[in-house]
């Protein structure tokens, strides 16, 4: 409470705004509308003995606490967190709404430092940080340009880490995956509610833990964006928990095929779904059909047949393709077919309603083949 | 009914429909029945050349789609347009009504292509047919026009193109309200170049919907002067007494009238039809839905296109059923006969909707789910089976025949209910009346703070900002104490992690419904779905529900889950449910109660749904009852009341008393207030605590109200002498159905005594 002389103003003052802080004003009413927390660590500490990515000298790492989950216009983003390399250190920035009549300047000030970056970093910031930040610069009239470049890590993360983790929820991949042990944090939901008793109140101190769970945040985007850039564009061999086959995806798109091609056949190798194994196998004849690899090619259906159900017969319908039309060796796609026929017929033994399809499909290779590559037996059994 | 048939078959076989309505005038067992046969002579259209400003290439696409002139009102709307002002332009059905809008928003479209328009449609259903009316046009112009449909079931891909390219973006006050307003920012482009808003089908909004949409458009309007435009709103609509002053309610601000039309019609027969009275005693009339029957079957069997409108559900199916079994006596497919109400899949609805346009379904009973706009084609005949409640909504139905130069007939059933009986034997009153009034009250309490709040999400309040009435401050206020808003210097700013939009429902009753799943076969599948305020009266357990002529009996009601679970069944009865109300009257706002008298102010009502009579089929003689098992509810809400003087009769006469009084007066109300019987309230108290007397109470089924009770307050004595001339002039001996209620529940004096108490001590110049 401030002024402690009581002239005959100064009290009508205070008891003008006693009467309106009882009805609607905030104790939060001095100083400016919004501010910028800045810390610097030496990037070594925050990374653990590891360095930066080089490739993210230029990158701005940003995650935003909002005053609710319901995205739409009426959603405020009150505290937004940047993370970037500079000088060896990491500088974090947390443009924090101390009023929400600062939302203005505040998002005036964010445009302007976002200007200067070239790549912006986030986690589910597609869909949810920067359409908000977007939705709130048109009410407030601050038109911020989304950078040249957004890399949302969700993407990433579901790939490597859903499967092996049951979910990819940030929390729970930077505690396994990273190894980042939080103490004391606090509980996202609480979030909104902690913002609106400090509207109310004014006191900031019940935030710190926000601000301190907003810092951590933006760190561990840059572990993790560290972490996504080693494994799929440096190649480097991953660490448990992670999903070979994702992996192998996202190498796949980054153009990075021999370590694309090393991922999946270690996915392929660990998989004992049959559905996953088939998908897996797709993948990998992409990769080798179009680096024209067709011994190999048909070496991975040969593996692949390698089992039960009508996913044997498919494979080998496969091989026997890749015989015929790439290798030019009829023989060995009849022996193939004849291979793939005993399979429809333990498929069809077994009660395999799919087995016409399949069979008709057979034959119908099989009479494409100049009659001299069938095998005795079948040209005898006609 | 086979006994009808007898008397019913005037009409021989392939006879047009003017020979039919002969042979309904003359044979002498119909005509007795006829109280009004209303000839409306063919008007020839007038019409006035395209206006000169009308892009060149526009006016080549209205030639090449056939349109070489305009109708006067149209081209007097084009000018009203022109000049700047907002416009309600009011004419019937296949007036031409559409091009009315859609000249202006092309030739703007033509001059500006960056200008956009946004048209309003009660309905999904309807905005799909109207945007393939657009699109015939904008086809015809060969320019690059795009109009698209923005509701519920637009694929996510499709939504980003619309946002951004969408020059004319069709859509519901529902979806406005909960997708497109909470999120404007993506609508950027619509907002900031909005130069026309186009309400169609204004009539409907009227109630609490109309109350929510006139919420709806504040919010609109305030969207678009944060983006920097000022649309013009061109509004649309059937008939109404006030179309004038419902737009003006609703936009807030002056609105031109054109209300000349200048289509063509052909003739077109509108008569009244009261069934028989069977036994007098009890003042019971032959059952108007048998009559409907009869009547109908000579339609349907002269192969004359008809739909019947029926005004509930159960009476759709009966139809239907009578329909079908017409069909079947005279080789007339049973694919060809369709019942159309609410609670049928979309799919269902949409199929019937074609096959009365291309004239593979001959005859549909709907309720008036089929009123509004939806284009079912021209049809020749058409059924009222019962009064629809307005005059309004009559000439709606009534207009669903005849849309080409041919004649046309309508013929409006009488059932026994009050309001029929008292239109049906005062046609004067019906075909001198102007339309009801649509009523709206955008001020309602409960609906502004919705709205508020809504709006409150959308962009900060100003403190001195306005919306709607004075009471904003105070709204804020209480919406700060949800912790909904914060105040921050001089804007009020959302607050609360919730997206407000997706708790309010612009129809009360239509986000919540109970679905009914039939579990007779193995794989159980749903059949269909009621409200949540009908469910307790409807698919309580063991009661009996009818969908698509199919009876059902409930098995189990999951009231939490909102889940009935029936199967199979063919009876030979169906239920109705009986709903115990109490009254308490928190504050009177226009005395006069105590010294015996009208009054209206707010109260709380009570309902407690009690047991279930089981009616047969045939005779609606109640046949056994078991009891409902449900919650009870309180509803908040303003009322209506009358206090009578105090009465020196014993209390069993006092009873039957205020039944009848309540019975009729609630029915004549409904007269003057445009609204659904269902949307008014009626109960008695013998002792009322609040105004020590004998009362009776009319109330809002909404909570809040939308304003029914002031308005009866206001037109007090005119509904009062409409009872009494109801009562005095039904020919029944000591009450029924059709003025006081029927004698087991009036006594054998309450209709004399209610007569007597209206003449002697409340209408002051009754001494006639």
């Amino acid at each position: 409470m401030p002024g402690s002389s009581p002239t005959l103003a100064g009290r009508l003052e205070m008891l003008g705004a006693l009467r309106r802080a009882s009805s609607s004003r905030t104790p939060a009413q001095d100083g400016p509308a919004f501010e910028i927390r800045r810390h610097r660590r030496d990037a070594g500490e925050v990374l653990g003995r590891e360095q930066p990515h080089p490739a993210d000298a230029s990158a701005l790492f940003l995650d935003t606490e909002t005053t609710g989950l319901a995205g739409g216009t009426g959603t405020t983003a009150f505290l937004v967190g940047l993370a970037c390399i500079a000088d060896g250190e990491v500088v974090t920035e947390q443009f924090f709404l101390r009023r929400l009549s600062g939302e203005a300047a505040m998002l005036e000030a964010l445009r302007e430092r976002l200007a200067g970056a070239a790549t912006l970093v986030t986690f589910n910031g597609r869909r949810f940080d920067w359409p908000i930040l977007e939705a709130r610069g048109v009410v407030n009239r601050t038109r911020l340009e989304p950078p040249a470049q957004h890399h949302d890590l969700i993407g990433a993360a579901r790939r490597l880490w859903h499967r092996p983790l049951g979910t990819y929820r940030l929390s729970v991949i930077e505690r396994q995956a990273l190894g980042i042990d939080r103490t004391d944090d606090v509980d996202a939901a609480q979030i909104p509610g902690l913002y609106l008793d400090y509207l109310r109140t004014g006191d900031a101190a019940s935030l710190e833990p926000v601000f301190e769970h907003n810092r951590q945040d933006v760190l561990t985007l840059l572990h993790l964006r560290r972490r996504v850039r080693r494994w799929v564009e440096d190649g480097v061999e991953p660490t448990p928990p992670v999903d070979w086959e994702g992996l192998g995806v996202l190498r796949l798109r980054a153009e990075r095929e021999a370590h694309a091609e090393d991922a999946l056949r270690c996915a392929l190798s660990a998989e004992e779904d049959p559905a996953s194994r088939w998908r897996i196998a797709l993948r990998l004849a992409r990769l080798l059909r179009r680096g024209g690899r067709w011994e190999e090619l048909l070496a991975l259906w040969e593996h692949t047949a390698l089992t039960r159900g009508p996913r044997r017969a498919r494979a080998l319908i496969e091989a026997a393709k890749v015989a015929q039309r790439r290798l030019g060796q009829p023989d060995r796609a009849a022996a193939l077919l004849w291979e793939a026929m005993d399979a429809i017929a333990w498929l069809a033994a077994v009660g395999d309603p799919n087995t016409a399809a399949l069979e008709i499909q057979v034959r119908a290779r099989l009479a494409r083949l100049p009659a001299a590559a069938w095998p005795g037996a079948m040209r005898g059994s006609g | 009914m086979s006994n009808l048939c007898s008397y019913l078959r005037f009409a021989g076989d392939g006879m047009t429909l003017e020979q039919i309505l002969t042979a309904l005038r003359t044979n002498p067992a119909w005509a007795r029945c006829i109280t009004a046969w209303h000839s409306i002579p063919a008007r020839p259209g007038r019409y006035a050349p395209i206006p000169a400003d009308v892009d060149a290439r526009l006016v080549g696409a209205l030639r090449r789609t056939g349109i070489e002139e305009l109708y006067t009102h149209q081209a007097q709307a084009f000018e009203i347009v022109r000049s700047g002002r907002h416009v309600a332009v009011v004419t019937p059905t296949a007036s031409g009504k559409t091009l009315c809008y859609n000249l202006p928003v092309l030739n703007a479209l033509l001059a500006a292509p960056q200008t956009r328009a946004l048209y309003l449609f009660p309905t999904k259903a309807l905005s799909m047919d109207q945007v393939d009316e657009l699109q015939t046009l904008v086809g015809a112009l060969q320019a690059d026009i795009k109009a698209y449909t923005y509701d519920g079931d637009t694929p996510g891909a499709a939504r980003r193109a619309i946002r951004t390219a969408g020059h004319v973006v069709v859509t519901n006050p529902d979806m406005l309200h909960a997708a497109i307003l909470p999120h404007h920012t993506k609508w950027l482009r619509l907002f900031e170049n909005l130069r026309y808003i186009v309400v169609d089908e204004l009539h409907t909004y009227r109630g609490v919907f109309g109350s929510h949409v006139a919420n709806v458009l504040r919010r609109l309007r305030r969207i678009c002067r944060f983006y920097g435009s000022r649309p013009q709103v061109i509004f649309t609509s059937a008939t109404i007494g006030n179309p004038r002053e419902l737009a003006e309610r609703l936009l807030e601000e002056e609105v031109a009238l054109v209300d000349d039309n200048g289509s063509p019609s052909g003739p077109k027969v509108l008569a009244f039809y009261n069934p028989p009275v069977v036994n007098r005693e009890l003042g019971i009339r032959r059952d108007a839905l048998s009559e409907a029957g009869s009547l109908a079957g000579e339609f349907i069997r002269n192969r004359i296109p008809l739909i019947a409108f029926a005004r509930s559900r159960r009476a759709t199916e009966l139809l239907t059923a009578r329909f079908q079994a017409v069909a079947s006596d005279h080789q007339i497919p049973p694919g060809r006969i369709a019942g159309y109400r609410a609670g049928y899949l979309p799919s269902e609805r949409r199929a019937i909707e074609k096959g009365l346009r291309d004239g593979n379904v001959l005859a549909v009973a709907a309720t008036n789910a089929l009123e509004l706009g939806i284009d079912i084609g021209r049809l020749q005949a058409a059924l009222l089976v019962g009064y629809p409640g307005t005059v309004a909504s009559t000439w709606q139905q009534a207009g669903r025949a005849g849309r080409t130069q041919d004649l046309s007939a309508a013929v409006l059933v009488a059932t026994s209910d009050p309001l029929d009986q008292y239109i049906v034997r005062h046609p004067e009153y019906f075909f001198g009346q102007s339309p009801e009034a649509g009523l709206v009250n955008p001020d309602n309490l409960y609906i502004l703070t919705s709205h508020v709040r809504a709006a409150a999400f959308e962009l900060p309040f100003e403190l001195d900002e306005r919306f709607g009435p004075s009471t904003l401050p105070e709204i804020l206020e209480y919406l700060r104490s949800q912790q909904i808003v914060h105040r921050d210097g001089d804007r009020w700013h959302y607050v609360a992690d919730a997206y407000p939009a997706q708790d309010i429902s612009l129809r009360s009753a239509s986000t919540e419904n109970v679905v009914i799943i039939d579990t007779t076969d193995p794989a159980p599948r749903v059949v269909g779905e009621v409200d949540l305020a009908g469910a307790p009266g409807l698919v309580h357990e063991d009661a009996i529900y009818m969908h698509l002529g199919q009876q059902y009996h409930v098995d189990r009601l999951e009231w939490e889950e909102r889940k009935a679970y029936v199967h199979r069944v063919e009876v030979d009865y169906y239920t109705t449910a009986q709903i115990a109300t109490d009254i308490r009257v928190l504050a009177e706002f226009a005395p006069g109660a105590a010294r015996g008298g009208p009054a209206h102010g707010e109260v709380v009502v009570t309902y407690r749904p009690t047991i279930f009579k089981k009616m047969t089929l045939e005779r609606h003689e109640n046949v056994g009852w078991g009891p409902i098992h449900l919650p009870e509810s309180t509803l908040h809400t303003t009322a209506y009341w009358l206090a009578l003087p105090a009465l020196p009769v014993p209390q069993h006469e006092l009873q039957g008393l205020l039944v009848g009084l309540s019975h009729s007066l609630a029915h004549v109300a409904a007269l003057f207030l445009m609204c659904d019987p269902h949307d008014l309230g009626r109960t008695y108290e013998v002792h009322s605590p609040h105004t020590d007397r004998p009362t009776v109470f009319l109330y809002d089924a909404f909570p809040g109200g939308v304003g029914f009770a002031e308005r009866l307050y206001r037109m007090h004595p005119q509904v009062l002498s409409a009872a009494r001339d109801l009562i005095a002039e039904c020919p029944c001996e000591a009450g029924c159905p059709s003025c006081v209620g029927p004698v087991l529940e009036v006594g054998s004096g309450g209709k004399a005594l209610a007569l007597e108490i209206l003449d002697a001590r409340l209408i002051p110049d009754a001494g006639r």
